[in-house]
């Protein structure tokens, strides 16, 4: 075991489980503990897509970067954003809880990676986690725009057809062509 | 935390002064007013309390429904998830008292990943053991009639009879007992360390567990420990139910112990959440059918004087474009 | 490691702080999880006291001075006129059955959200006023003073409650929190704690009949809107009356289904369904209202709005009343229209017309649900359906909130749904039925404002729609609730994006397939049927 890959393959579930305690943490108190247990997908989907998510994300940086890699963790990325974006969270908060994979892996590596002298290797680890978290913010802000347009289209459509005749507006396509 | 604490030292204090003070001659007190007061008010609590529920009326009809309703002939009804009748409404509600049919429902889904597919596993332990708390519960409430009348009555002999079935040690090991403790047990466990019940559980949530598990408790010491006199403590009983109240000696602190604890068990029960024993009767969810399209249900109070905006105000209102729009009105403008 | 800034700093994350109790913890009002206070002229105009402008977010929510009193002799009063209040008060041993089942819970993790947390905040006020042990052991028997937090408390979490009676279903005393919060609500009501998209359609539905306020006769424009679309799109005219008298039916819809969309689709459904029957039916425009906005506030209100139905129908001379696609609508004809404004004495039992078929499970209300209505058809073959105009579409079916644990209406809507398209799937059976989820936008909560809470509320039924929509390609769920109409798309194109939301009779109308017609090219939406090319001039 040379590489910080290796080190986090080998420790993959425990990162997991410590950066899912870590996540949950953001919840109340109590709620946390609650979910902790996780389980049934339907019931309580918070935790269950957490804890896909977090698997996702630490099983993905095992691997070397590929673009096709990226882009399947995106999509796990986005399933917990999606949830943290409407939760109460401030930006930071909703977006930010992929930093907290750095605690959890700090603190689970930091002596191999004494021992073994890593901190390049390190380092660039923390950057692919950077770069996972820019494109957190993406996902957030992606989230709080469809939330906005939400928003929009229910005010819209709850009154379309008053719209339609405060306006007396004719569709177009309904007449001969231009 | 602050309630458990509460809760747990309320008990111990109640089962030391019982424990002392019959020791240090204070037998009649412990044996002979407080159970009498303790009954007293129980009685006029319990009564007071179901009395206060039934007088309120029940204004409408709300039945909670767990399954299809009454509807074409072809469509098959769920006769005791949505009763439509009073009979399947009777039958409800026995599935409600007796077997808990509310608690039974919390499923839980079961993802069994490696096999593929999602599974419906359920979550019904708080249902089994509640179950079994009340049950046993009931039993040796049954049971404890031996020490209030003579001559025994068979069904209670029987009751006895299969619930030591197992005859283990001498006196033979009541299975209830042990199921009781297990019960009450988990329900207090669960409680600690059900992260969301320990958020929500208060003083008289603790307390009632506390007090029936060291009810158990002492009587099991009594039983099987301490092997208490069983004939003076009947002359005790039979003196207290014939009103001619007698003290024997030579009864054991642990019997005083017992049964204050079942005095302060009843002198509580008729203003804590226990009352949901005659609570489940009356849910207005649960014992009304839902047919309140083909029987008018009365609510007492229904005010006459209330009157919708009438047709006429509205079309007082609107006439003129209801006339230039070619709606009918009633009165031409 | 010490030099590396921990990163849950950065996000105020702290481990380290104590659970408070949550008595303790004072809600928080942030733009989207509360909806706006009620507006001065609307209290003015439904005779509501203390009319005044204020705001949620600030300290002084300007009271009137004697607010308690009014508080507890309102409860009092409550208490004196509802058994279920006082059992509900009394009775709950808090085992937590119901705590994780509300869909505001599993979406937030607030834990005020616990149905036995949110009876609990009335329930203190209830033993700390009005039982004597708690008044012996105080705070420790879980009761408290009634103060100006308690209220803010009450305003935040019971209007953070849809009423959609989920909890009630597992608790082993049938504790409905449904009620606690309609009462807790009359409550607030009395001190002028409410909000506006309660009292404001109200106030509309109570004046105009429908909740926007629309005047009788822009709302016959709207109307005529949709009969020239269902020309544009089957070449049929279909001519519905108005107030007609001496009319065998009168059909009551929510009024969402004749301006919003997808309603309006499912409106044009009504309409081809009863010109393909010839059915002798009226419209009214003075009870154009179903859905019951009173039943939202307090009991008084929900009797006065629902008392224009028989009023019109007994005006009209109707013989029965059929009711539209609507959720609490139906809640409230089915549990409480008898009740408070029957008998209906002067309408005669509900039979079809065309099969001939006697509804006596609507005996005493004579009214009907159309959906019972047209499954009767159906079944007697007297409906000639083509599945294929509905080609393309697996449908799933969402239980609405009310017409499942109010009513239980169930095996109707799936019989009509599977006649109609071709393909159909349940999603999983905890999140169906009986146990469905909630949309997150009944009782009142249904506004822009609240669209985030609401959104988050609907994680567990978004949640399910997601599951079979990548499970099985599910891309339409089909409901019949006029709130569903509206909150849902918003719901599916947040957590499930794709899935289209219909009404029940948009695709019964899209099915229909009247004698001699001109084939359709189009749907109700005016899109293009599946294996039919553009239109001729495109090419």
């Amino acid at each position: 075991m040379n590489t910080i890959e290796e080190l986090l393959a080998a420790n993959r579930e425990a990162i997991v489980q410590d950066w899912y305690h870590h996540i949950l943490d953001t919840y109340p108190a109590e709620t946390a503990k609650l979910w902790k247990k996780g389980g049934d997908p339907f019931a309580n989907p918070v935790a269950v897509r957490s804890r896909q998510g977090a698997e996702a994300v630490v099983r993905y940086l095992t691997m070397a970067e590929d673009p096709k890699a990226l882009e399947a963790v995106l999509d796990f990325l986005d399933e917990m954003i999606r949830v943290r974006a409407v939760q109460n969270f401030t930006p930071s908060q909703a977006a930010g809880f992929i930093f907290l994979l750095k605690k959890a892996i700090r603190e689970k590596l930091w002596h191999d990676l004494k021992r073994l002298d890593i901190w390049e290797q390190f380092a660039a680890m923390e950057s692919r986690i950077d770069g996972l978290a820019l494109a957190s913010l993406d996902l957030y802000a992606k989230c709080r725009e469809k939330l906005h347009e939400i928003k929009y289209n229910d005010l819209e459509r709850s009154q379309v057809q008053l719209l339609k005749r405060a306006k007396l507006i004719v569709g177009i396509g309904e007449g001969e062509s231009a | 935390m602050a309630g458990l604490m509460t809760a747990l030292l309320a008990v111990v204090a109640l089962a030391a002064v019982a424990a002392l003070g019959a020791g240090a001659g204070m037998s009649e007190v412990f044996g002979i007013a407080v159970p009498y007061v303790a009954v007293a008010i129980f009685v006029a609590g319990f009564i007071k309390k179901v009395v206060g529920w039934a007088s309120t009326p029940q204004p409408f009809s709300i039945a909670t429904t767990g399954g299809q309703q009454y509807s074409l002939p072809w469509v098959k009804q769920a006769k005791f998830d949505n009763p439509s009748t009073p009979g399947q409404t009777f039958i409800r509600m026995a599935l409600e008292v007796l077997c808990f049919r509310s608690l039974f429902r919390n499923t839980k889904l079961d993802n069994r990943v490696a096999e593929g597919r999602v599974a419906y596993g359920s979550d019904k332990s708080l249902w089994l053991f509640a179950l079994m708390f009340h049950y046993c519960f009931l039993v040796v409430f049954i049971r404890h009639f031996r020490f209030f009348l003579e001559p025994v009555p068979m069904i209670i002999t029987g009751v006895e009879f299969v619930d030591s079935i197992l005859q283990i040690g001498v006196p033979t090991l009541y299975l209830t007992d042990v199921f009781l403790v297990v019960g009450v047990t988990f329900l207090l466990a669960r409680r600690l360390w059900d992260p969301k019940l320990s958020y929500i559980s208060l003083a008289n949530d603790y307390f009632p567990l506390f007090l029936i598990l060291a009810i158990a408790l002492s009587g099991i010491y009594m039983r099987y420990v301490a092997k208490v006199d069983v004939i003076a403590i009947k002359q005790l009983a039979i003196g207290l139910v014939s009103f001619k109240p007698y003290i024997p000696p030579n009864i054991d602190w642990s019997f005083y112990m017992h049964f204050f604890l079942v005095c302060v068990l009843w002198a509580y029960f008729p203003f804590s959440k226990l009352m949901h024993l005659g609570g489940v009767f009356l849910s207005p969810t649960r014992n009304l059918p839902n047919n309140t399209r083909m029987e008018r249900y009365i609510n007492p109070w229904n005010d006459p004087s209330i009157k919708p905006h009438t047709y006429e105000e509205y079309e007082d209102d609107f006439r003129e474009k209801m006339i230039e729009a070619g709606l009918p009105v009633d009165k031409e403008a | 490691m010490s030099k590396m800034a921990p990163p849950e700093e950065l996000m105020n994350v702290n481990y380290a702080t104590p659970a408070e109790a949550w008595m303790d913890v004072k809600p928080e009002f942030k733009l989207g999880n509360y909806s706006y206070p009620g507006k001065p002229d609307v209290l003015k105009y439904l005779g509501l006291p203390n009319p005044r402008e204020w705001n949620p977010t600030e300290e002084d929510w300007k009271l009137p001075p004697d607010w308690r009193d009014i508080i507890r002799d309102g409860f009092r009063e409550l208490l004196g006129k509802y058994r279920s209040l006082k059992i509900f008060m009394d009775c709950c041993v808090r085992c937590g059955a119901c705590a994780d089942k509300c869909h505001f819970y599993i979406g937030s993790g607030d834990p005020k959200n616990m149905p036995v947390l949110r009876a609990e905040l009335l329930r203190s006020i209830y033993r700390g006023e009005f039982t004597v042990a708690a008044k012996i052991l105080g705070k420790l028997s879980g009761s408290r003073k009634l103060e100006e937090d308690v209220i803010k408390e009450w305003f935040m979490y019971f209007y953070q409650c849809t009423q959609c009676r989920r909890c009630s279903l597992y608790c082993p005393y049938g504790i409905d929190t449904a009620e606690i919060t309609f009462l807790a609500r009359d409550l607030m009501n009395r001190i002028g704690v409410n909000i506006n998209w309660i009292l404001e359609p109200a106030a509309n539905c109570n004046r105009t009949g429908n909740h926007l306020g629309i005047q009788p006769h822009a709302f016959k424009d709207m109307m005529e809107f949709l009969v020239d679309d269902i020309e544009t799109i089957t070449g049929r005219r279909v001519e519905p009356s108005f107030q007609r008298k001496g009319a065998e039916i009168l059909f009551i819809t929510p009024s969402g289904d004749i301006f919003a969309e997808p309603g309006i689709y499912t409106f044009m459904g009504y309409l081809l369904l009863f010109d393909y029957l010839d059915l002798d039916v009226t419209w009214s425009t003075y009870a154009s209202e179903g859905g019951n906005f009173g039943s939202f506030m307090n009991d008084k209100w929900m009797k006065k709005l629902n008392a224009k139905m028989y009023h019109e129908a007994k005006r009209l001379g109707v013989k029965y009343i059929i009711g539209g696609e609507c959720g609490h609508m139906w809640r409230v004809l089915n549990q409480y229209m008898d009740t408070m404004n029957g008998p209906a004495d002067f309408l005669e039992v509900p039979k079809s017309p065309i099969t001939g078929t006697v509804f006596n499970n609507a005996k005493s209300t004579k009214m009907i649900h159309l959906v019972e209505f047209t499954a009767d058809l159906i079944k007697n073959g007297k409906l000639n359906l083509d599945k294929s105009r509905n080609a393309g579409i697996t449908a799933t079916w969402h239980d609405s909130c009310n017409t499942s644990r109010g009513m239980g209406f169930f095996e109707e809507p799936r019989y009509v749904l599977e006649n109609v398209v071709e393909k159909f799937v349940d999603m999983p059976a905890q999140t169906i039925r009986e146990q469905t989820y909630c949309c997150g936008g009944g009782a009142g909560l249904n506004n822009g404002e609240f669209t985030e809470m609401r959104l988050r509320g609907g994680l567990p039924r978004g949640n399910a729609l997601k599951y079979v929509q990548e499970k099985f390609g599910v891309n339409t769920m089909s409901c019949i609730c006029a709130i569903d109409r509206a909150t849902l798309p918003g719901l599916a194109d947040y957590w499930a994006p794709g899935v289209t939301v219909t009404g029940l009779h948009e695709l019964v109308g899209n099915a229909l397939v009247f004698d001699g017609e001109e084939p359709r090219t189009m749907n109700l939406r005016q899109e293009d049927l599946p294996g039919i090319e553009g239109s001729e001039e495109e090419e």
